[in-house]
């Protein structure tokens, strides 16, 4: 396995100049690496389970859990402790001729240490087989590969439904119903800029027949598309119920009162710092131009705009119309700038990085799924050097390591429309940028402990660097 | 006889045009209703709701100033991407100068690939 080193070290320094992120190269095997991977680069699968709404998914023998958590299955759950991720849906997308499991898998808190940590991870495929840390190392770490591969597929899929699919029909209702002088469109054009590429570039060389789908996962391009398709109606392309903090205490990972707090969530940690900056800079806009709630109500394309998102645009989950209150606009422009946070979470340099990075990432298994445990070798199950060199540059090319003027840090920093907005907003503009360059020092700076780790990870995950992040969806 | 509206989306370049660079404004403290209402009726007929791209997912744009709108987004991608394939193929290029090593001597020989049959590198 370390072999794939080889790939990456001294390597792809125009593309990738940051490399991996620090940590991952040598502690991706292990399992702190792939639980906390679930609460920072791929944060967007999970949720806890509770303790009485939520039954158990799936079994296992009481005394492997005994072993690994110090309690059984049913005191986790019942204490809020127990974690889910289920990709079982994969099973059912077309596949290609590489294989990939359907995995779900546990997580829990464990009571001593507070460390987030896996469980089980059930392949839901012909054999179905159950695997927990207890089994052998080669076993569990070819299950750990497994889940990541279908945590890949997920990541990208979701991706399009989660932030490109909604940025652009709300942008695209504003086109419709603003004045290109409405200070809430020219904001929006701002946020958009370069945004309506990704989706045809996507049917060009994603998943159109023989594209990057067919050539390197085990989801065909059709497959591909069918599951944008079911995240989008399935949650992923609904407005307001994905919000910051409604979405995490949806999925019990934050202020959960069922159960104990994370110990550590670099994500969380990460995008509410920026989600604050963001929240204050609409404030301000918001205020600057609707000096009274009142205002809010005579603004009839404002207004429009919102009649047209729950009607002709069928936004899901759009406020409803008429908006009565200021707070109502500023929570709305709010997530619409953090939908490019989730955007680059999941893809920008990311991938890249550290979620798709190999060998504990491949995009697809190149032979079948073990009918049993007790797997000597798991090479044939890995990209050959062709296949990796191709998965890697696929992925260095979704990074935008060198554009700065394009950087998250200005993404309201831009001349024409600076230049129509008032002396209130072009400051509002600047005390953001100096927030995101203060937030990006502070990254820059940041080592391991002395337990080796950064914030709980054996890694250090920079993804949302306002300086590497870009300022819009348009990859 | 064909309602006014109905001729602007030939007019609709000179109509947005004019509209573009002024300060921004809420329409509550418009003087010219006249001028803004035309703007926003001739959009309504020129950036249309068009099929889902990339899945069945939200409308994409259509009409003759929304696939103007995506056009101008494929012209950035392009210049970006342009950029970002040089420099990976330059890397890979660099990475061919150990591959075959990497594939005699590592496990990846197990593989039976080398880098005489690596298609990635071949394509560049």
């Amino acid at each position: 396995m370390g072999d794939f080193k080889q790939l990456y070290e001294g390597q792809w320094r125009r593309s990738i100049p940051d490399g991996l992120n620090a940590g991952v190269s040598t502690n991706a095997s292990l399992d702190l690496q792939f639980s906390m991977e679930r609460l920072s680069a791929s944060p967007f699968s999970l949720r806890r389970l509770h303790p009485t709404d939520d039954e158990l998914p799936f079994e296992i023998e009481q005394s492997i859990v005994s072993q690994i958590a110090g309690e059984d299955l049913d005191s986790l759950h019942s204490k809020g402790q127990l974690f889910f991720v289920d990709h079982s849906v994969q099973l059912a997308l077309p596949k290609t001729t590489r294989y990939s499991a359907a995995c779900s898998a546990y997580f829990f808190i464990h009571s001593d240490s507070g460390s987030f940590l896996p469980l089980a991870i059930k392949t839901n495929t012909e054999f179905d087989l159950i695997y927990t840390p207890r089994d052998s190392q080669l076993d569990w770490t070819l299950a750990k590969i497994m889940m990541n591969s279908n945590e890949a597929i997920f990541n990208e899929a979701y991706h399009v439904a989660a932030a490109h699919a909604v940025q652009e029909i709300v942008h695209l209702a504003a086109v419709r119903t603003l004045s290109a002088a409405h200070p809430v469109l020219a904001l929006l054009d701002r946020m958009m800029v370069g945004s309506y590429a990704p989706r045809p570039m996507g049917e060009a060389v994603l998943t159109n027949p023989g594209g990057v789908f067919d050539t390197y996962t085990s989801i065909t391009g059709t497959g591909g598309l069918q599951a944008i398709t079911l995240y989008y109606h399935y949650g992923a392309g609904a407005y307001q119920s994905n919000y910051f903090i409604t979405n995490l205490e949806s999925r019990g990972l934050i202020n959960c009162t069922w159960g104990p707090p994370l110990q550590h969530y670099p994500f969380f940690e990460d995008t509410s710092s920026i989600y604050l900056s963001l929240h204050n800079f609409m404030k301000t806009f918001v205020e600057s131009y609707y000096p009274a709630d009142s205002i809010i109500v005579f603004d009839h394309e404002l207004q429009d705009w919102i009649k047209e998102g729950t009607k002709a645009a069928k936004i899901i989950d759009f406020p409803d119309s008429p908006i009565k209150n200021r707070q109502t606009l500023i929570d709305m422009l709010t997530h619409f700038a953090y939908l490019t946070v989730v955007h680059n979470t999941l893809n920008g340099g990311d991938p890249v990085s550290v979620s798709s990075s190999l060998p504990y990432h491949p995009a697809s298994l190149h032979a079948p799924l073990p009918s049993e445990k007790g797997v000597t070798d798991i090479m044939p199950w890995l990209p050959n050097v062709s296949t990796s060199i191709g998965e890697i540059a696929l992925f260095a090319k979704f990074n935008r390591p060198v554009f700065e003027s394009s950087s998250f840090l200005n993404i309201f920093n831009d001349v024409k429309f600076l230049g129509m907005s008032n002396n209130v907003i072009r400051q509002a503009e600047q005390t953001f940028r100096d927030e995101m360059n203060a937030l990006s020092s502070r990254m820059k700076g940041w080592v391991f402990d002395a337990d080796g780790l950064h914030r709980g990870m054996p890694s250090i995950w920079n993804a949302l660097d306002p300086t590497k992040m870009a300022l819009s969806s348009a990859i | 006889m064909k309602p006014l509206f109905a001729f602007l989306p030939i007019f609709s370049p000179l109509i947005l045009a004019n509209v573009a660079q002024k300060p921004l404004v809420i329409p509550v403290y418009v003087e010219n209703v006249t001028e803004r209402l035309i703007e926003v009726a001739t959009k309504q007929q020129t950036y249309i709701y068009g099929a889902p791209r990339l899945g069945n997912t939200s409308f994409f744009p259509s009409g003759p100033m929304g696939q103007q709108l995506v056009l101008d987004s494929l012209v950035s991608f392009e210049e970006e991407n342009a950029i970002i394939s040089e420099r990976a193929r330059e890397d890979i290029a660099d990475l061919m100068t150990i591959v075959d090593i990497v594939s005699m001597t590592s496990m990846f020989s197990q593989q039976g690939l080398t880098a005489s049959e690596c298609h990635v590198c071949k394509r560049g």
